[in-house]
């Protein structure tokens, strides 16, 4: 709707519009210059503003100049538009009626939300204003009697059909999904999210997963994650935050091959930082002297020890132990971690690695041997005793058994670095092993690839865990910069 | 600038170009800026400099970059055998006499970059596979690119007669400089969809039954989902359609596939994986073909 001709309805025009992108691709890292901004309202000049496609083109031809960025751009596009239409839909609000209470009738908000809505996610549905499909699917879900079941099979079957079906009837399904949930509404999105997916069986591990695609189920959530954002917007008149890049699309961080590269330039900046932590902590030069280095020096000066020579202090480097789930639940970020490992393997000579899903088994040598995590994924899969009988990750298992294992290894002075989401698939979380290994270990980390909205979710025992370590998430190349510092501080 | 326009002249110049090469081109003439086309090889990224002379009515000069490309290739140099010879003429002559003439228009060899701005008629300048050329030869392009104009130091300054339209072509082999993308407009192309392949090839190769055209479309496309060392290019589809026309193949079994894959592969390894792939590269669309 904001491209649709009037740039009026948005504050500051396109001119705000386009800077509210150039902050959001900035936070991206994505270089967005003065130049390229002058380009881009140029561009913006000398084409329509009727159709989306086009003024996304040409912003995208304009702002970035790689395929990378390209990427991020359009992953951000539509998160951007969709922040301004809602800012424009919560001024028009605002406008029209200055009291704005709680009391904005939630029926008229979801009205003016609808309307809004079509924009930011096609400009196909052709409606001239907000005011043509108000009576519609705001009516329809009102009269929600449609019986749980048949919803869920309903959502289903559409996602299963896979996106070509107009997104139009997939929404009004999504608003029908929200209206019988409202009774358990938490309020948090995030929360409301996973509450709804659950209540659809449409979740990780149901047994609809197979038959749907991933993209059909990430679709889905994006637009009811949307849906739920405008409603609640419109109740509350407050604005949504906006989102990073790396929560808008998880996989884009090491999905493809540049991704990738990016992760390696952290790994590398990691291993410099690793080489040379400690050394910037050592004190000022006192402590006791090094009595055969002051002699030695003080042969050129006739025997008078003019330079004292302090006995030479060593930086520490924490003995490691890594523990890392290399189940299929964490495969995205299982190669993640492994990459992590061999950076830490490089730069620590004493890091011993266990991989484990059911069964732990040391993998030390192998993380020498493999040149990259692929090689050492596949090699641990096939030469390393991990997995038993089902394939999923059991925690407490794996614990019971390390705890008897590392008896020798872990002592005061290291430093355990568990990787791994902490899903028990609803077995039990072994944590009375897990804290005889977290007392033993001078520190425990915790990398959690999910973010800290989904802990504690499902089966994820994350708080219970936490309790006896410090839990970080740790799923992307910036995420990674923080590892550096996190394992050379004094910790707790 | 019409974009529609624009398409459907550019059609007729025999690219077949989807919205947003249409939108960019279109952008470029409107607002005077090289366009940085970025893509795999044998997408087309030549072909639409070549469409857009045609289109604009231009003449196109090209610069084929490549490693240890310099100044004087790309740019100007000076010809050193006249210069030999005009001094040897003026044997007696002074000095004076002959330092004005030495460095005279006349003893300037044009390249393509100086052809390009000089020209009194607009050109089209493709810079082509830019990412070959080494990261000075990028700085050499700085200056012609923003403001289009050339420093030579014995001439003095060479301004654009004209302003030519500038494609820069990229197979990201190696990041360009920041400043070099600054000044471009970006775009980047991928291998077409099977529905515009199928247009293409009925487009150079119109005799090709529209059925046939789109299955080599199909297949195409699949061939390029492999994990291959040098993905079929769209020319290379066409010389395919060329080929199975010439051997009155009139569908494409395994056979027919195994035949005439080194049209379509160069590699060695590439071949042998597609021609274990062959039934099931071919396999399903068979079915969805004989509805």
């Amino acid at each position: 709707m904001v491209v649709r001709g009037n740039a009026g309805s948005l504050p500051g025009g396109m001119e705000g519009l386009l800077l509210e992108l150039a902050s959001a691709l900035r936070s991206a890292e994505v270089p967005v210059g003065s130049g390229e901004l002058l380009d881009a309202s140029r561009a913006l000049g000398a084409i329509s503003w009727d159709d989306e496609p086009t003024v996304r083109e040409a912003l995208a031809a304009t702002l970035t100049k790689t395929a990378e960025h390209r990427e991020r751009f359009l992953a951000l596009w539509e998160e951007v538009l969709r922040h301004a239409t809602l800012r424009a839909a919560l001024d028009a609000q605002r406008a029209a009626d200055p009291s704005m209470g709680e009391g904005g009738l939630p029926g008229e908000a979801q009205g003016d939300a609808d309307g809004q809505g079509g924009s930011g996610e096609s400009s196909g549905e052709g409606q001239p204003g907000g005011e043509g499909d108000r009576g519609g699917p705001g009516g329809e879900g009102s009269s929600s009697a449609m019986d749980l079941d048949e919803l869920s099979r309903a959502v289903q079957s559409a996602l299963s059909e896979g996106s070509g079906m107009g997104s139009g009837a997939l929404r009004d399904l999504v608003r029908l999904a929200i209206d019988a949930a409202k009774q358990q509404e938490s309020g948090v999105v995030g929360v409301d999210v996973q509450r709804i997916r659950r209540m659809l069986g449409i979740n990780r591990g149901g047994q609809s997963m197979e038959e749907l695609s991933d993209t059909a189920v990430r679709e889905f959530t994006e637009m009811l994650r949307r849906e739920l954002e405008e409603q609640r917007t419109m109740r509350t008149g407050e604005m949504p935050p906006q989102r990073a890049l790396q929560q808008l699309g998880r996989d884009l961080s090491f999905g493809q091959t540049t991704d990738e590269a990016a992760v390696l330039k952290a790994i590398h900046a990691l291993r410099r930082e690793l080489a040379v932590a400690g050394h910037s902590r050592r004190g000022p030069r006192s402590g006791p002297v090094d009595l055969r280095r002051t002699i030695r020096a003080s042969l050129g000066t006739g025997g008078v020890p003019v330079d004292i020579v302090p006995v030479r202090q060593h930086p520490k480097r924490p003995q490691l132990v890594a523990l890392c789930d290399v189940s299929t639940s964490v495969s995205s970020s299982a190669v993640f971690f492994l990459t992590v490992i061999s950076a830490l393997a490089d730069a620590f000579a004493r890091l011993r690695t266990w991989a484990f899903i059911e069964v732990a088994d040391e993998v030390t040598e192998l993380c020498l041997q493999a040149q990259t995590a692929q090689e050492l994924g596949r090699r641990i899969t096939k030469e390393a005793k991990v997995a038993d009988v089902t394939g999923y990750t059991d925690y407490g298992r794996v614990f019971k058994q390390l705890a008897l294992d590392l008896e020798d290894v872990v002592d005061h002075r290291t430093t355990l670095i568990v990787l791994g989401d902490a899903r028990t698939n609803g077995r039990d979380p072994g944590i009375g092993a897990f804290a005889s290994l977290c007392s033993r270990a001078g520190r425990t980390l915790w990398l959690n690839p999910e973010p800290e909205l989904y802990w504690d979710y499902g089966d994820s025992e994350s708080a219970r865990y936490a309790k006896w370590c410090e839990m970080h998430r740790c799923a992307t190349a910036s995420d990674l910069a923080g590892l550096a510092r996190l394992l050379t501080s004094p910790g707790r | 600038m019409d974009r529609t326009k624009l398409a459907s002249d550019l059609r007729d110049a025999g690219y077949l170009a989807d919205d947003r090469t249409v939108l960019v081109s279109a952008l470029s003439i409107e607002l005077g800026k090289p366009v940085l086309v970025e893509g795999p090889a044998g997408v087309g990224k030549t072909e639409l400099a070549k469409a857009l002379a045609k289109v604009t009515d231009r003449e196109l000069v090209r610069l084929q970059c490549y490693e240890g490309l310099d100044e004087a290739r790309a740019l100007y140099e000076w010809n050193y055998r006249a210069q030999l010879l005009r001094i040897q003429a003026a044997q007696g002559d002074g000095w004076d006499g002959l330092r004005d003439d030495l460095f005279a228009e006349e003893f300037l060899l044009e390249r393509p970059l100086l052809r390009a701005i000089r020209s009194e008629r607009p050109v089209v300048l493709l810079v082509d596979e830019i990412d070959k050329a080494d990261q000075e030869f990028e700085a050499l392009l700085l200056e012609l690119l923003s403001d289009f104009q050339v420093s030579i130091p014995e001439l003095g300054t060479v301004h654009a007669a004209s302003r030519p339209l500038v494609l820069l072509t990229s197979n990201a082999a190696r990041e360009l400089t920041e400043a070099l993308k600054r000044r471009c407009l970006f775009l980047t192309l991928d291998y077409p969809s099977p529905e515009r392949e199928r247009d293409i090839l009925l487009e150079h190769v119109p005799e090709l039954p529209e059925a046939i055209a789109f299955r080599i479309a199909e297949v195409a496309a699949k061939i390029r989902e492999l994990d291959l060392r040098k993905p079929p290019a769209i020319s290379e589809t066409i010389d395919w359609a060329h080929s199975l026309l010439l051997i009155g193949a009139d569908s494409i079994d395994s056979a027919v596939l195994r035949e005439t894959l080194p049209v379509v592969l160069k590699h060695r390894t590439d071949l042998d994986l597609v021609a274990d792939r062959a039934a099931q590269l071919l396999g399903e669309p068979i079915g969805k073909g004989s509805r």
